[in-house]
């Protein structure tokens, strides 16, 4: 009797383990057959696309891709590259044509630029977004920029200077530019999409083609592109880029030089650490007023004078006020430039006005353009040198 | 073989069917011999022998010639003395008492060969037997030889004849007399042990360099020699119903908690099998998940290791013929402490301890993240780690996730031929092998060049954690297939589970994985990092009720300085 007892509980506690067992078992068969290895695609299945250039010819769009090239490359030569160029009458068509060239997918994970060709530029272009805002691969990090060129396409067919990969140049060329140069604007996909869904005026980084060496060809940035309603307006030269930097608080570093300085000095060059840009307006009477100040942290970088300068507190003084004199009058000059002969409130005056003062905007957004012309803008800039930069004194 | 007659069905039955627990040993010294013949009947190694003390001699006492011929006397064998005396003597003691009231008894004793000290049968028993001179009839003889005639330390009582064989088979001599329905277990165990040495899977650079050995009795005496207090207990148990091996279950009195010592009881009871010959036949036995492949117990060669754990209020079980002891109750902690951490700077260990505990993260994580990453989340890996693995992956016939399972396998294999191998030759075969192997694989394209590097890791770091040998394989593999086929969704699905499986973990009631539901610094001195020893004020809360482990005094020397 006890025996029999004990049985049973031990066949119906091994009946629910086995249960159990197979329940988890089904559950994983499940899984495994119905949403498993549902993307497995290892590294050799897929085509690694660096950089994107989108030209338009009659009414077809024309992609070109700069793809890493998997058999070329080794450990001996390092990376090489290859770019192959396929068209479409939609962006998608025209990835998905590729395929019929190449063994693998195209995979944008790792898409570091798209170039725009003017042509796109001009007619807008929202209408190229579309498609790297549904696919999931592209990052939203993916940096927009236009081809001053004919064709965006020839941008990628010149040669890395120092790496293979001219898109992994464009990428730290764009990246680097604030702390380094301060010429051009690094902008990523997710931001130019922005600007472009509120129509506001935005920049977007231009780039062409320069010679390096003999025969040799590479890229380089030249200022900017500026968009008004996402169609290309105008560019703005790298020089004039600067001062546009200065005003819309976007500079980390770079330099600033200035010739025809003072009596005892030629040209002198400073170096900028850090700029902050704040912007102040007024209103009264119908006349909107504007007030730049950049406040500069920089060290002096390079003095040339014919003579050897010895340094008073008095003369950095001096020094820095006759930049700050100069560095006005050049801002001035640029966003005057920009308001009146581009005509774009690329440097957000509205949008300034829209988050500070509500109030005023609804007053006067019908008619700001207007007001924009005639405002009154004026430019205090205060530049502070932390030091004289002069390490070595014999 | 022996030529009785006189054989009651019942009792042959008995002993036949080896019914020990009911057989009492019997009053009369012939039947106590047949009973022992018939139960050792084709044990050669069984020595026997009746000893019959010459009455002249006794009464008179000892003389060096008479000694002479008593040694004569007992040259003969025991078979044959035993078929004599039953065919001559068939009468009883009481029969010899009524003759002589003084008259010594007849004795027999038995005791295996290669397990006792011959010299000590001789010296102290058969000699004090032989010339003891009369016997005081107000006496029970049993406790007079017990108490006034054997010179040897461990005298027991029995009178079953389950206790007899129990004894003997380990060593123990035992005496019978005529006309006493008890007989007495003599210790006069001696066989050869191992000598201590250090062990050989549990090296240390500091500490005690002595380690356990086959007998439990050298190995609680290592353990008696460090606690020297009555405070500790050694309770023995006996497990196997053919081995009959001894365990032993040490705990510190006023340490240990109860509750861990009662349900260590209950299932040790509960435990029925035919042998023990190593201390993980009861590790599986008393184990709370027994399907689990994470230790519930832990396990040491180190008798430091024992004590350390005992003081912290943990219970360690000896067992006989096994180097290894089982502590209990066991936290997952213990995984990755050290008796080292705690013998050198505590800087040192703390790191090495934090070592260990990435070296479990890397060999049980990295194979999984890896094919995640290879397979589904390209978007992670830095670009240009990317374009060198793609460029790796090209031309390779099979895919990854295949690969990496059959690397696994054969770093497995490596290491188990490793330690298979005769010593010496397997680990520098192993390493040449895998070397080449590895390189020739890469360089023919039969396999990737990173997959080697992440299958060296995980072989590699394994090795840093050896209490988890085998919960790494299998969570290693549980989170490789789920990351295979789900990628990173897999990879976290998976962690989960093994997550939950740890903090269900139970050793004897305590939880393995969450001593405390809240963060307690006092817990955080020994568990990331070893504290130095003056902060390291309690023991384990969770393990006992007497806390504290050091005095006040300690604090008051670190405010002097």
């Amino acid at each position: 009797m006890k025996g029999s007892k004990v049985k049973s509980s031990t066949t119906s506690t091994s009946r629910k383990i086995i249960t159990r067992i197979l329940c988890i078992v089904l559950c994983l068969i499940i899984m495994f057959t119905l949403a498993g290895c549902w993307n497995y695609r290892s590294l050799n299945d897929i085509t690694i696309v660096v950089g994107i250039a989108l030209d338009k010819r009659d009414t077809n769009y024309i992609l070109t891709f700069e793809i890493i090239d998997l058999i070329e490359s080794s450990k001996e030569t390092g990376v090489k590259t290859k770019v192959i160029s396929t068209y479409g009458e939609t962006i998608f068509d025209a990835i998905r044509n590729t395929k019929k060239k190449l063994a693998n997918k195209l995979y944008f994970g790792y898409a570091y630029v798209m170039i725009i060709c003017q042509d796109i530029a001009k007619e807008g272009i929202h209408e190229i977004m579309d498609f790297f805002l549904r696919d999931a691969e592209p990052r939203a990090t993916l940096f927009m920029t236009v081809s001053k060129e004919k064709t965006a396409q020839e941008l990628l067919l010149t040669d890395g200077v120092d790496s293979s990969l001219v898109a992994y140049n464009i990428n730290f060329i764009l990246k680097e530019d604030l702390k380094v140069t301060g010429s051009t604007l690094a902008v990523p996909f997710y931001k130019a999409y922005r600007a472009v869904k509120s129509k506001n005026a935005f920049a977007l980084p231009a780039l062409k083609v320069s010679e390096v060496l003999e025969g040799k060809k590479a890229i380089e940035s030249d200022g900017i592109a500026i968009f008004d309603d996402n169609k290309l307006i105008s560019f703005l030269p790298a020089d004039q880029t600067k001062y546009f930097l200065y005003a819309i608080n976007e500079i980390d570093g770079g330099l600033l030089e200035f010739t025809n300085f003072n009596k005892k000095i030629e040209r002198i060059t400073f170096e900028v650490f850090s700029c902050k840009t704040n912007l102040k307006h007024y209103y009264e009477d119908n006349q909107l007023k504007f007030t730049i100040k950049p406040y500069i942290k920089a060290s002096i970088g390079e003095i040339m004078s014919i003579t050897d300068v010895n340094l008073s507190y008095q003369d950095l003084i001096d020094i820095e006020h006759r930049a700050e004199d100069m560095l006005a009058e050049r801002m001035k000059a640029t966003v005057d430039y920009i308001r009146h002969r581009i005509g774009a409130d690329v440097i957000g005056f509205e949008d300034y006005i829209y988050k500070n003062d509500l109030k005023l905007w609804k007053q006067i957004h019908e008619n700001f353009k207007e007001l924009l012309k005639s405002a009154e803008i004026s430019i205090e800039p205060n530049i502070h040198i932390i030091n004289t930069g002069l390490t070595k004194n014999f | 073989m022996i030529n009785i007659k006189v054989k009651p069905k019942q009792q042959q039955q008995k002993i036949n069917s080896n019914h020990l627990d009911s057989l009492k040993i019997e009053k009369s010294l012939d039947k106590n011999i047949q009973i022992i013949n018939k139960l050792f009947k084709d044990v050669d190694t069984l020595i026997t022998r009746i000893i019959e003390p010459n009455q002249f001699i006794c009464n008179s006492g000892a003389s060096s010639q008479n000694k002479q011929k008593l040694q004569k006397d007992t040259k003969k064998t025991a078979e044959g003395s035993n078929t004599q005396n039953a065919a001559q003597n068939s009468s009883s003691f009481e029969s010899q008492n009524d003759n002589s009231p003084n008259k010594p008894p007849k004795y027999f004793i038995a005791h295996i060969d290669g397990l006792v000290d011959s010299f000590l049968v001789n010296e102290n028993i058969i000699k004090p037997l032989l010339l003891f001179d009369h016997i005081n009839s107000q006496l029970n003889p049993v406790d007079y030889i017990m108490n006034s005639l054997i010179l040897i330390n461990e005298i027991k009582k029995v009178n079953t004849y389950k206790d007899v064989v129990e004894s003997i088979t380990y060593g123990d001599t035992l005496l019978l007399i005529d006309g006493c329905e008890e007989a007495l277990i003599l210790n006069t165990k001696h066989f050869n042990i191992r000598a201590i040495d250090e062990p050989e899977n549990e090296k240390s650079l500091a500490g005690p360099r002595e380690g356990f050995t086959e007998s439990i009795i050298t190995n609680l005496s290592m353990i008696q020699r460090k606690v020297r207090s009555n405070e500790l207990k050694c309770k023995f148990y006996k497990v196997g119903r053919q081995t009959h091996t001894q365990i032993c279950i040490c705990y510190i009195e006023s340490l240990v908690n109860k509750d861990v010592l009662n349900l260590l009881y209950k299932r040790l009871d509960k435990i029925d099998i035919d042998g023990i010959l190593d201390s993980n036949y009861l590790t599986e036995f008393i184990k709370d998940n027994p399907y689990s492949p994470f230790r519930t117990s832990g396990y040491t060669e180190r008798p430091d290791v024992v004590v350390g754990k005992l003081l912290e209020g943990r219970i360690a079980i000896l067992v006989d013929g096994s180097p290894d002891a089982i502590t209990v109750p066991y936290l997952f902690i213990e995984n990755f402490q050290n008796s080292e951490d705690y013998y050198l700077n505590f800087y040192y260990t703390s790191f090495a301890r934090i070592l260990r505990y990435i070296g479990f993260f890397l060999t049980v994580l990295v194979p999984a993240i890896y094919i995640s990453l290879e397979a589904y989340h390209h978007e992670i890996i830095p670009t240009n780690l990317l374009v060198n693995m793609a460029i790796e992956r090209t031309n390779v016939p099979l895919p990854a996730i295949v690969e990496l399972v059959l690397l696994l396998l054969v770093f497995d294999i490596l290491k188990e031929t490793g330690i298979r191998m005769p010593s010496g030759v397997g680990q520098a075969l192993s390493i040449v092998g895998a070397l080449v192997i590895g390189q020739a694989a890469v360089d023919a394209k039969m396999i990737a060049a990173p997959m080697i590097i992440i299958v060296a890791l995980t072989g590699i770091t394994a090795l840093l954690v050896p209490k988890m040998n085998a919960p790494i394989i299998y969570v290693r593999t549980f989170l490789l297939l789920l990351s295979a086929a789900l990628g990173f969704v897999g990879f976290i699905l998976g962690f989960a589970m093994v997550l939950t499986h740890l903090v269900n973990l139970h050793s004897f009631g305590i939880s393995q994985f969450v001593s405390n539901r809240r963060l307690d610094m006092k817990t955080v001195k020994d568990i990331p990092i070893r504290a130095p020893w003056w902060k390291l004020k309690t023991r384990p809360f969770y393990l006992t009720h007497n806390v504290r482990r050091q005095g006040d005094q300690n604090e008051r020397i670190e405010s002097e300085k």
